[in-house]
């Protein structure tokens, strides 16, 4: 089963399509971190760190985040995680309008952050689990 | 290892028809800089001015502050992997253009931040309002991508310093100090009273603007590993980052690492500096807790007694932060950390995005959302096009007087989290 | 017109108790708030201390048990006073270890500071109840533990009173005296950052004391024991920190800052009714459990899982007292009591609620 993409990012969503199964929401920053709190709370593990850049989150609008595409026993430590980084969004405030080049700027950082061949963390977090 | 450090103290930058190091004058032809940057096809142009402390100067968005350096004898040279070939460093004698800065310049995105004033309030608060700054600014080719602009901003950077440095080969040095890192078995013969301290380093390695290269290896491709904390004054580690300026470290900021400084300065006579680890701070949960395993296993198999952590950036990084100390904690080894702080505007904010009780030696390099006022300077090396898009700026923050509000985390190195300024917080 | 010194002079308003306003100590408790025009008790020290600068106009006496047994009838009375005078700062205390004293400065000043937008001040010994609950809401200047700490409070008080009423930029803790754990401020320290990080790292390792910069959130965590092999032949007691009590609370134990814990016999009883159990906690709607109290103390189903042998047993005696303001500190020494109790009674498990 393949990892899941929970992301606001278009340019994530078509950059992953094919190592991850994306899962756009067209939402904002923080209501996507609340659907990746709603996954993890049913089982899905995080991969990734929800505040994955420096430029991020009182200056990002985009959010990736990978997590498991199957559902285990609920993991305590995705479940600190997701919600530091929910209170940390909450504290710095929401992303402000943007100029549609600086935006693009952001969309291609988000991506960069998950680029680190995710095939392969896939296959040994697999592992970890069985 | 043994490394002999001769500062030669620079005095004066000045632009002109040679380029020398001469009586404490650092004198730049700025055509040769221009043809060695220009090796790279991919910048189309490059101009050159100098800042000096106090004047009415406001350098942005900066990518990289290196100083420049040589090595005068013995293996290896500056930056190796990067600009010098593959050869171990940190042995032998390396010469120090000590005040000068090169301070590289461009926008590769649009939200990139990165301040460095050289007078008014927002000197107090960078290390390089102090330094007299060779500022290059950079126009790259058309269409050239954010990867490869990124890439040639940082190598033309590098290769400028070192360039400059090697000016000093042959210039007597007006301060010497030596540094020797011995050999666990060495140290543990001619120390064996003093406590065994280790020096743990967290590297960023998120990605794109987020990297460092140690050995021009991409870090987050490493596992947890160590080096001779001589090597780091020999250009090992170099940056790649130009986010969070506040809290990023600049190339400089490896070459002059405090934490290792400071443990030689004790060095014999309170403790052991026994060793140094280098580790990254990857986006992936199984890479951080991988790398944090590495790390406390590291300290335990060195036999230390107490380390040092030292943090880049904010948000993930915290997570790898608190991992490293809890672990290393738990193997009994007394740990303090370095870090900085998120406190909201007002300050009133819980600081760090993750914490734990292990956590009970911390060093903090202040409050990074803390809002200053940098008044107008008369001359502004770089843009400020985008000063309202930075991580510390606000909207409509640019006054009608020609000052800007800002966050501290604006500034470059302004919450160095390996404890390169007096700031703190409380 | 005024001439501009007379504009520039600070109006300050002074909230004090009834031993601090010459009515009486614990017998006079019950004094009710009352405004008197300039300054009394302390307030002569503050007022020698402000000098030319402020003056304070007021001064609001309460004594310490009415203000805790009638929290919202004295907030109120209280803030209508406040309004009235308009002043430009609110000072109250230094309240230094008498506990109701310190809750009632926190509560009146965060009522003035949240609804008036007034700034505040208060002041009191580090292991005042009113610290631990306020130090994250306000500026706190930490004293000694006795009146006798007065002389030292008394000046750093006023000078950050000054500051914060004109709007100063405030220091660091570390340098204007108030408690940290409020507001981080960046200042520049003698030494730099590595330095420091070694300096303590040496204390550390030596066992000497050494002082971090950031207090780690204070996590009291316990191990959990073994899980209970049988839940079905176990006896299972309630505790709660809700404050349920019988009708008529026969105790009297406190809506905040509880002095004491009650303990009560539930042999034969089912379920708790309207009649004849309530709570006793302030700070909380208690509409509904008041109605049923079972909502906070499940009694009611723990005899349903009794009667079907889902566990042993319900204890006969349950354990209850008002988390609201109550230190942590009072809050461990109950529990070590009836702990003990409980397991005399060989209880196997508690059920811990609250609200």
């Amino acid at each position: 089963m393949l990892d899941k993409l929970l992301t606001n990012n278009p340019m994530a969503a078509r950059r992953f399509a094919d190592s991850l199964e994306v899962d756009f929401r067209d939402f904002a920053a923080a209501d996507v971190l609340k659907a990746a709190r709603d996954m993890v709370h049913q089982g899905h593990r995080l991969r990734t760190h929800p505040v994955t850049s420096g430029a991020a989150p009182n200056g990002s609008p985009f959010v990736s985040i990978v997590l498991s595409g199957e559902a285990f026993r609920t993991d305590f430590d995705s479940v600190s995680i997701i919600e530091g980084a929910m209170a940390l969004y909450a504290k710095l405030g929401a992303p402000r309008e943007l100029p549609e080049a600086v935006a693009k700027d952001f969309m291609l950082i988000d991506c960069e952050m998950l680029a680190k061949d995710t095939q392969n963390i896939y296959e040994i977090t697999r592992r970890e689990e069985i | 290892m043994k490394l002999t450090i001769g500062n030669i103290n620079i005095t004066d930058v000045v632009l002109g028809a040679e380029s020398k190091v001469e009586g404490g004058t650092l004198f730049v032809n700025p055509k040769e800089l221009e043809a060695l940057v220009l090796e790279d096809g991919n910048i189309a142009s490059v101009s050159f001015d100098v800042a000096k402390p106090g004047e009415s100067t406001r350098i942005t968005p900066v990518k990289d502050v290196i100083e420049p350096r040589t090595k005068a004898d013995g293996p290896g040279g500056m930056f190796p992997g990067v600009v010098a070939k593959v050869d171990t460093v940190g042995s032998g004698v390396t010469h120090v253009l000590k005040g000068a800065a090169v301070v590289t310049v461009g926008k590769i995105v649009g939200f990139q931040e990165g301040i460095i004033d050289m007078s008014g309030p927002g000197a107090d608060y960078t290390p390089f309002s102090g330094t007299i700054n060779l500022v290059m600014d950079f126009v790259p080719r058309d269409g050239l991508s954010a990867q490869e602009y990124e890439k040639s901003l940082r190598v033309a950077g590098l290769k400028a310093a070192s360039f400059l440095g090697d000016l000093a080969k042959n210039v007597k040095p007006d301060e010497v100090i030596e540094y020797d890192f011995l050999s666990a078995t060495e140290s543990m013969k001619k120390y064996p009273d003093l406590p065994r301290v280790g020096y743990v380093q967290m590297l960023q390695s998120q990605g794109l603007l987020h990297d460092t290269y140690v050995y021009g290896v991409d870090m987050k491709q490493s596992l947890t590993t160590m080096i001779s904390p001589t090597e780091v004054f020999d250009g090992a580690i170099v940056s790649g980052n130009c986010v969070s300026a506040c809290d990023k470290n600049t190339t400089y900021h490896h070459q002059n690492n405090p934490v290792v400084t400071d443990l030689f300065a004790r060095h014999g006579a309170e403790l052991n500096f026994a060793g140094m680890i280098i580790t990254n701070e990857n986006v992936y949960l199984a890479d951080k807790i991988r790398s944090s395993d590495w790390t406390a296993k590291l300290c335990e198999m060195m036999g230390f007694d107490g380390v040092i952590i030292s943090q880049e950036g904010f948000g993930n990084p915290d997570t790898d932060l608190i991992m490293n100390c809890k672990k290393i904690e738990a193997k009994g080894i007394h740990t303090v950390i370095i870090t900085d702080e998120y406190a909201g505007r007002d300050g009133t904010s819980q600081s760090l995005a993750d914490v734990d009780a292990a956590a009970n030696a911390v060093v903090t390099g202040g409050n990074a959302n803390e809002v200053v006022t940098l008044p107008k300077m008369d001359k502004i090396i770089g843009s400020q096009d985008y000063v309202d898009v930075i991580a510390g700026g606000f909207e409509n923050n640019m006054k009608s007087d020609g000052s800007i509000v800002v966050e501290i985390q604006a500034i470059i190195g302004a919450t160095n989290e390996m404890g390169f300024n007096k700031m703190s917080a409380r | 017109m005024n001439s501009k010194e007379e504009r520039d002079l600070l109006k300050i308003l002074h909230y004090i108790n009834q031993f601090y306003g010459g009515i009486g100590g614990e017998e006079h408790a019950g004094h009710l708030p009352e405004m008197r025009e300039g300054a009394h008790g302390p307030g002569m020290a503050f007022a020698a201390a402000f000098g030319d600068a402020a003056t304070i106009t007021h001064t609001i006496v309460c004594g310490d048990s009415y203000f805790g047994e009638n929290l919202e009838a004295a907030k109120q009375t209280i803030l209508d006073m406040v309004r009235q005078v308009k002043p430009d700062m609110f000072i109250a205390g230094p309240a230094f270890n008498a506990g109701r004293y310190g809750v009632a400065c926190g509560t009146i000043c965060d009522a003035v500071k949240t609804e008036l937008g007034i700034p505040v001040l208060t002041g009191m010994y580090v292991e005042n109840p009113g610290a631990e609950m306020f130090v994250d809401k306000m500026h706190i200047i930490s004293t000694r533990d006795s009146g006798a700490g007065m002389r030292e409070a008394v000046p750093k008080m006023a000078k950050l009173a000054l500051k914060l009423a004109r709007g100063e930029k405030i220091g660091a803790s570390i340098e204007e005296g108030y408690m940290p754990g409020y507001m981080r401020v960046n200042f520049f320290e003698k030494e730099r950052g590595s330095k420091r990080a070694v300096d303590m790292l040496l204390a550390k390792m030596k066992g000497e004391p050494f002082v971090t910069e950031f207090p780690m959130p204070d996590f009291d965590r316990v191990e959990p024991l073994p899980p209970i092999a049988d839940i079905t032949k176990a006896r299972v007691a309630l505790v709660t920190s809700g404050g349920i009590v019988p009708k008529g609370n026969p105790d009297r134990i406190e809506a905040s800052s509880a002095s004491k814990y009650g303990e009560y016999d539930i042999a034969g009883v089912g379920d708790l009714t309207e009649a004849t159990y309530e709570t006793a906690h302030g700070g909380y709607d208690p509409t509904y459990a008041n109605v049923d109290a079972d909502r906070v103390l499940p009694v009611d189903v723990l005899r349903e899982m009794e009667t079907a042998g889902k566990i042993g047993s319900l204890h006969n005696k349950f354990y209850t007292t008002t988390g609201n303001g109550t230190a942590v500190k009072s809050s461990a020494a109950f529990a070590v009591e009836f702990a003990a109790k409980l397991k005399n009674d060989g209880v196997d498990a508690v059920i811990l609620t609250s609200t």
